[in-house]
């Protein structure tokens, strides 16, 4: 069995000779929410997001997978624009290139799709001086958004085997449905306010530690 | 002069001008009017929390009447009890409430016509009822906005 088992590994190795591969973590991504919870633009958010590198067969091309979860909620923005709480996961896939700066520090650029499922709700409230206050509620679940993503960003070895990745991206996608709005839609990010509903752009940047696994 | 443009440009820019009408975003009035001279001694709302805001308009005006009457968030209709001399009259209004969201203002808040059933009960001798939305659609101009005028009751004590 191990023998079987260590010459599938051997010829692997034969055919993926010399083809790069990194496990990553986003690691910044969720700090803020929870370190500047009161000025940042979500608050409280948990957001897990593992990344898989692999070097293509053309020399400086790579593959790109992301996956992503994001649990938490947004700041109210007006008295009518309360505060949403949302969960959602996210995949993304890309097609990067990258040019060799300095030894250390590489610059890339890539694009790709990304799909998201998320859910939010939230509460709004109206006053009523003469009969009474309304409480109304709003929740959408199995939210889903297609998009497409642009990125570029630097590579800094820091060891033999880690990289430090910089990622600056813009995305923009669509909601299949978009019965009630949203403020964050989990992969896509921060959504402007009198924006179309449907419509989600937004940019931002991520840190990543990637582990190099072969 | 050279600067003429850039000035026509931004000036323009202000006179076209455009915001969406939100409505009131809060608790609902409608229009009354009696067309005849009718002078009110109280008006009471069924199921209210206060009714300040229906007394305070009798207090100021002369002659004794209401201009608005706040409906209620709660339910889709609202009674009043309205008392002149010997002669005391019920009202009762039916609408329809809608909760919803709109771009640039948030939640929003309007009533329309109830989707069945009738759309008054009244003791006067003549009643009308009009629905019109609180919450334009599209785009209002900045100058001479024309918002929402809601629902409109007339009566003929």
């Amino acid at each position: 069995m191990i023998l079987i088992g260590a010459s599938l590994s051997v010829r692997a190795q034969d055919t993926l000779a010399r083809r790069a591969a990194y496990i990553g973590l986003d690691v910044i991504n969720s700090l803020p929410s929870f370190v500047f919870a009161k000025g940042y633009y979500i608050r409280n958010t948990a957001i897990i997001e593992p990344y898989y590198l692999l070097d293509l067969k053309k020399p400086g091309r790579r593959l790109y997978l992301g996956a992503g979860f994001a649990s938490g909620s947004t700041h109210q923005y007006t008295d009518f624009s309360p505060s949403q709480a949302f969960k959602g996961t996210y995949f993304r896939a890309a097609y990067e290139v990258r040019r060799m700066r300095s030894v250390h520090r590489i610059l890339y650029a890539g694009y790709g799709p990304i799909i998201s499922i998320a859910g939010y709700k939230g509460q709004y409230h109206f006053n009523g001086p003469t009969f009474g206050d309304y409480e109304g509620q709003f929740r959408e679940t199995n939210n889903v958004a297609l998009g497409f993503e642009g990125y570029f960003g630097f590579d800094f070895k820091l060891a033999k085997t880690w990289l430090l990745r910089l990622t600056f991206r813009n995305v923009m996608g669509r909601r299949t449905k978009a019965d009630s709005y949203v403020q964050y839609f989990p992969g896509f990010g921060y959504t402007i306010e009198g924006l179309n509903n449907r419509f989600l752009y937004s940019g931002g940047l991520s840190l990543q530690l990637h582990y190099k696994i072969r | 002069m050279k600067h003429l443009l850039p000035v026509i440009l931004i000036l323009s820019g202000i006179v076209v001008q455009s915001c969406v009408d939100c409505g009131p975003q809060a608790e609902l009035s409608a229009r009354i009017r009696f067309n005849e001279l009718y002078e009110l001694d109280s008006i009471y709302a069924l199921n209210a929390v206060s009714q300040e805001p229906i007394t305070r308009q009798l207090t100021d005006g002369t002659p004794r009447q209401v201009d608005e009457l706040p409906i209620s968030l709660l339910s889709d209709t609202t009674t009043y009890i309205f008392r002149s001399g010997q002669r005391i009259d019920t009202l009762s209004i039916y609408y329809q409430r809608i909760f919803r969201y709109k771009g640039g203002c948030g939640f929003v808040t309007d009533a329309g016509e109830p989707a069945t059933g009738r759309h008054y009960y009244s003791t006067f001798s003549k009643t009308e009822i009009d629905y019109n939305t609180y919450v334009r659609p599209g785009q209002q101009p900045w100058f001479g906005s024309n918002p929402g005028s809601g629902i409109s009751i007339y009566i003929l004590p």
